[in-house]
């Protein structure tokens, strides 16, 4: 029980921290309605990929794979950009996951050896994943609007294929796998089968869209 | 004396409304550009305003 409420405390921490600031600051700013909501929204985005990366870049600093991790987190962010894909339910989990995600894989890069045909296959499949799967949306974030997901998919699809021939074309074998391993932890992050182990709900837009319109 | 207090003190706060303009230009801009996007890249996101994304469905 203890453990729970420590978990839900720490999950809004950085929410609770955003709406003070937004309070303080808009004593003077004095925003209203969508433009008061972008401001909280924006320093809410701010403080949590702050906090997290702080962690996980100290983390990858005591095992030597600081540039690693870095690398990482731009192939991933560059993708999951317009993939989406799950995201934890508690900022805890979050930090855990993530270090993971940044710190593990680029170890375990050090230990994997990908050749082109081996890069092709699993690019391929990733590729069609995303093309079939992205973008996956979060209860927090539904995406609303055909047009708008079929833009993502295409962009998404896009990137994939442009990180293919990257990864291809470079000789350094870490590089590779880096690469293949964060498309391929993004992939497992839009997967419906990840939404269903992990209970969690898929195409949100569907609910928010019967309940909306 | 006096005049140099009230000097500085004016400067102090046209400095704080210009950094707290800044800085809520920026977070509104962050929030704005995270419209249809995915910009937490850490596992873990806030919640979107509903009418963030009624105005994204525009």
């Amino acid at each position: 029980m203890k453990m729970i409420c420590k978990l839900k405390c720490q999950t809004s921490l950085m929410e609770k921290l955003a709406e003070r600031i937004v309070m303080r600051l808009n004593t003077k700013a004095k925003k209203e309605g969508l433009e008061l909501a972008k401001m909280k929204l924006g320093l809410e985005i701010f403080f949590i990929n702050l906090s997290k990366l702080i962690i996980v870049f100290l983390i990858a600093n005591h095992f030597n794979l600081l540039k690693e991790a870095l690398f990482m987190i731009l192939v991933f962010g560059s993708i999951k950009n317009t993939a989406f894909g799950l995201h934890a339910k508690s900022s805890m989990v979050c930090t855990l996951i993530t270090s993971m995600m940044f710190v593990a894989g680029p170890y375990v890069s050090y230990h994997i050896n990908l050749d082109n045909y081996a890069v092709l296959v699993v690019f391929i499949i990733m590729t069609f994943c995303f093309y079939k799967y992205a973008p996956a949306d979060t209860e927090n974030h539904p995406i609303l609007g055909a047009k708008l997901r079929l833009k993502l998919r295409n962009k998404t699809v896009l990137k994939s294929l442009f990180f293919m021939v990257i990864t291809l074309i470079v000789k350094i074998q870490v590089v590779k796998a880096m690469i293949v391993l964060a498309i391929g932890f993004n992939v497992a992050n839009i997967l419906p089968i990840t939404y269903k182990i992990l209970n969690r709900r898929y195409n949100n837009y569907e609910e928010y869209e019967r309940t909306n319109y | 004396m006096k005049s140099m207090k009230e000097q500085i003190t004016s400067t102090g706060e046209r400095l704080s409304d210009k950094i707290i303009n800044g800085i809520c230009d920026v977070s509104i801009k962050i929030g704005e550009k995270s419209k249809g996007k995915c910009f937490n890249f850490s596992a873990y996101e806030p919640k979107i305003p509903i009418d963030l994304l009624k105005e994204e469905n525009k």
